[in-house]
């Protein structure tokens, strides 16, 4: 369901980028937008009132299903997780391309803000209830807490009238 | 509680294998590193020494400790049905007699 709304959303972009009428473009573009934002902040009180759940250990009320209720709130907040992920990834894009870059910093400002204080709080539960974590530093809900990004920087260069933004690439080397 | 210790370097051999220490022990004897605490059954990494399972090999072993109360009361209840059926039956043939 969760790839559905991503791929319509991403499929109602890609139409409105190929449109000439540059009303209708803008139209359809801030449509997208709305429509990726709407979500997000939807599947995001989603994630917030799943982890509630694993925190307040409310499976404990269902005896005997517990591991079940579990597993079934991992795989939600999981596929959560994702949709926000690509939908913040999509809406810096679009507004990049736009060249709305002080919209584009406020998208990842938001994101940074829901890593640090939804995921990066709750990693250590997160690990503990995720059979696929192996809660090391390598493990899923630690690497995701690192998806913090520090936007400042590019925000205060983006801000300058005269911008020169050099980009590089930086390799992670194992330890 | 008795609290697992296990490596928490991902390339040692120890925890690939998932080698469990005693609480005493403080670093890996395949690779030196400080050893951290582990879930017993999954060798999930846990924060501290109050636990001795992870929240979800906890409430695995909470949904057994349920599934057997439950064939404890079955038994009990058919043993008992049993029972009471036999206990009639003994009574009424007794009075017959």
């Amino acid at each position: 369901m969760v790839q559905y709304w991503k791929l319509m959303r991403l499929a109602l972009y890609l139409e409105a980028s190929g449109i000439n009428d540059n009303e209708m473009r803008r139209i359809l573009i801030a449509q997208s937008l709305r429509s990726l934002s709407e979500a997000r902040y939807q599947l995001g009180q989603t994630i917030q009132t799943d982890i509630k759940y694993l925190a307040d250990g409310k499976y404990n009320v269902d005896k005997g299903k517990r591991v079940e209720l579990i597993d079934q709130r991992i795989n939600s907040i999981n596929q959560s997780f994702a949709f926000i992920h690509q939908a913040t990834m999509l809406r810096a894009g679009i507004y990049c391309n736009e060249g709305e870059f002080s919209a584009m910093t406020t998208v990842l400002n938001e994101y940074s803000n829901f890593i640090e204080n939804v995921v990066a709080k709750n990693a250590v539960l997160l690990a503990q209830c995720d059979v696929t974590d192996t809660g090391t530093e390598k493990g899923i809900w630690k690497t995701r807490t690192k998806l913090k990004l520090d936007v400042t920087e590019l925000s205060k260069q983006l801000s300058k009238k005269d911008k020169t933004i050099y980009l590089d690439i930086k390799e992670e080397k194992d330890k | 509680m008795k609290v697992t210790k296990g490596c928490g370097n991902e390339l040692c051999m120890a925890h690939k294998k998932k080698e469990t220490y005693k609480e005493i022990e403080s670093f890996c004897s395949k690779c030196g590193n400080s050893l951290v605490y582990v879930c017993k059954d999954c060798y999930t990494q846990l924060q501290g020494k109050d636990e001795k399972y992870c929240v979800r090999c906890a409430a695995k072993h909470d949904d057994r400790k349920d599934k057997a109360k439950k064939v404890v009361v079955g038994v009990v209840l058919t043993v008992g049905g049993v029972a009471l059926n036999f206990g009639k039956r003994v009574i009424s043939v007794a009075k017959k007699m």
